[in-house]
């Protein structure tokens, strides 16, 4: 067969044929993420294999190479795995929805570190009249406000977690949780309302 | 005047777009402008502006406190090195097709382009999914398939050709080499890159080309920064000396003309 016979050949052939696979390798991204919904152990595992860098990518860009980004990356497949009914595989890719999680978490970790700066600037100025301040403008906003959020009540939690942090219009948000348009806006509305309202009694607090 | 429906101001605030008669009124109107301004101070507090970059691979120490705290046990030998196989190296590839991220030579996951993008939508960025199968659809070819091969050279191989590949301005940061080694079995074109990324929905292919540039042979998908694969007996590689790296779209044998790196062997 001359070569010129071989490049005909080849590309008539649909796809190049592959042959080297492990189990993981030949289970699509979407089968990772339906069963994972589905509460398959394996899945866990291949999530964490497939999209555990990118978590702990975020998390450490955000946080620094530290303790408090690895506790991210776990809280957040920890998170995904118990609430892994909220994930639905029609609605969207898994990594999409661990990101997702992962900003809630990346948040959470920002303000717990401005609570622990709190502390040690009081205990400076106690001992020394020093201060120190934050780079970050919003970070006594952040305090108050994901405090204020984690003490709302369902559904309305979860639109705002999916505005917020999933990045979804209010289509999508009441296409995703089967709730009325009217009902997302009015949810979002009063959400809003209820974490500017807790800003403006509290955020001078700090 | 009328003001704006409460509803369109805290839509507003969360970045989503408005009508046009919405816009113009909060534009000329302080007490709807102050009100989605005071709304906005929320949502960007709240909201964590997270920077793109590439995956980074956490120590195994975080497996081993997931499998603690959520107490599976089918799963806990699989990722010990949080690292895709081969072909999950292109199928894990996460965001729209043509997004790319370095590969690394370390383990990794996959590529979080747009994951932590800003304000873009995820619901519509995420729509683009492609399934990774479509790059599994392999068809049983003639005696001159190729195919990927895992191991290195044996320590016998001699080096019969190489080439430096050079960057194509559609990929500019590009570089790599190819090397071509005659072991027992016979001939094996070895491609090592760098600054090329993973991709979605779409692959890498390596190509040998004749010297005009006409007849082009497939010898397989490039996974990742190395691949390895057998030269069909009987090519004389004289006749196709230029070692080519595309761009491919699934379901499309043929060079897709969107060539990233290039080089030509030589002995």
């Amino acid at each position: 067969m001359s070569s010129v016979a071989v490049v005909r050949q080849r590309q008539t052939r649909p796809a190049p044929e592959v042959t080297a696979y492990d189990d993981a390798s030949v289970v699509s991204d979407a089968q990772v993420g339906a069963l994972f919904a589905a509460g398959d152990e394996r899945a866990l595992a291949w999530a964490y294999q497939r999209w555990g860098g990118l978590v702990h990518g975020l998390a450490t860009r955000a946080l620094g190479s530290s303790h408090d980004a690895e506790d991210v990356t776990q809280q957040v497949f920890v998170s995904a795995w118990t609430g892994r009914h909220g994930y639905r595989p029609q609605a969207g890719p898994l990594p999409a929805w661990l990101v997702g999680i992962a900003r809630h978490r990346i948040a959470d970790a920002f303000a717990r570190r401005q609570r622990e700066q709190h502390k040690v600037v009081a205990a400076a100025r106690a001992a020394h009249g020093q201060t120190t301040t934050t780079s970050d403008p919003h970070a006594d906003d952040r305090v108050v406000l994901l405090d204020e959020l984690a003490r709302i009540g369902e559904p309305q939690c979860e639109v705002m977690e999916l505005a917020f942090f999933h990045d979804l219009t209010h289509e999508q948000i009441a296409e995703r949780m089967a709730l009325p348009l009217g009902t997302v806006k009015s949810h979002i509305r009063r959400s809003l309302a209820r974490l500017r309202t807790r800003l403006e009694v509290d955020g001078a607090a700090l | 005047m009328q003001h704006c429906d409460p509803d369109v101001l805290s839509l507003l605030a969360l970045g989503e777009p408005a009508s046009d008669a919405d816009l113009a009124h909060v534009a000329g109107c302080d007490e709807c402008r102050s009100s989605v301004a005071s709304l906005a101070r929320v949502v960007s507090a709240v909201r964590v502006d997270l920077p793109d970059g590439e995956a980074v691979t956490p120590p195994a120490r975080v497996w081993d406190q997931i499998v603690a705290a959520t107490g599976v046990t089918a799963a806990t030998a699989v990722p010990r090195q949080g690292i895709p196989s081969q072909a999950a190296g292109l199928s894990a590839a996460t965001g729209p097709a043509g997004n790319v991220v370095p590969f690394t030579r370390r383990p990794q996951t996959s590529e979080p382009v747009t994951a932590a993008g800003g304000r873009v939508r995820s619901g519509r960025r995420w729509t683009s999914l492609v399934a990774a199968a479509a790059l599994v659809v392999g068809a049983a070819g003639g005696s001159l398939t190729t195919r990927l091969v895992t191991q290195r050279p044996e320590p016998s191989s001699t080096v019969i050709s190489r080439s430096q590949l050079a960057a194509l301005p559609l990929a500019p940061s590009a570089a790599g080499k190819a090397v071509v080694v005659e072991v027992a079995g016979g001939d094996r074109l070895t491609v090592d890159v760098t600054g090329l990324g993973m991709l979605r929905g779409r692959f890498y292919e390596v190509w040998l080309i004749d010297r005009s540039i006409k007849k082009m042979l497939p010898v397989g998908i490039l996974r990742g920064p190395e691949g390895q694969f057998v030269i069909p007996t009987g090519l004389d590689l004289g006749e196709y000396p230029v070692v080519d790296i595309s761009v491919q779209e699934p379901g499309n044998p043929a060079h897709s003309g969107k060539s990233l790196l290039r080089g030509t062997l030589s002995t």
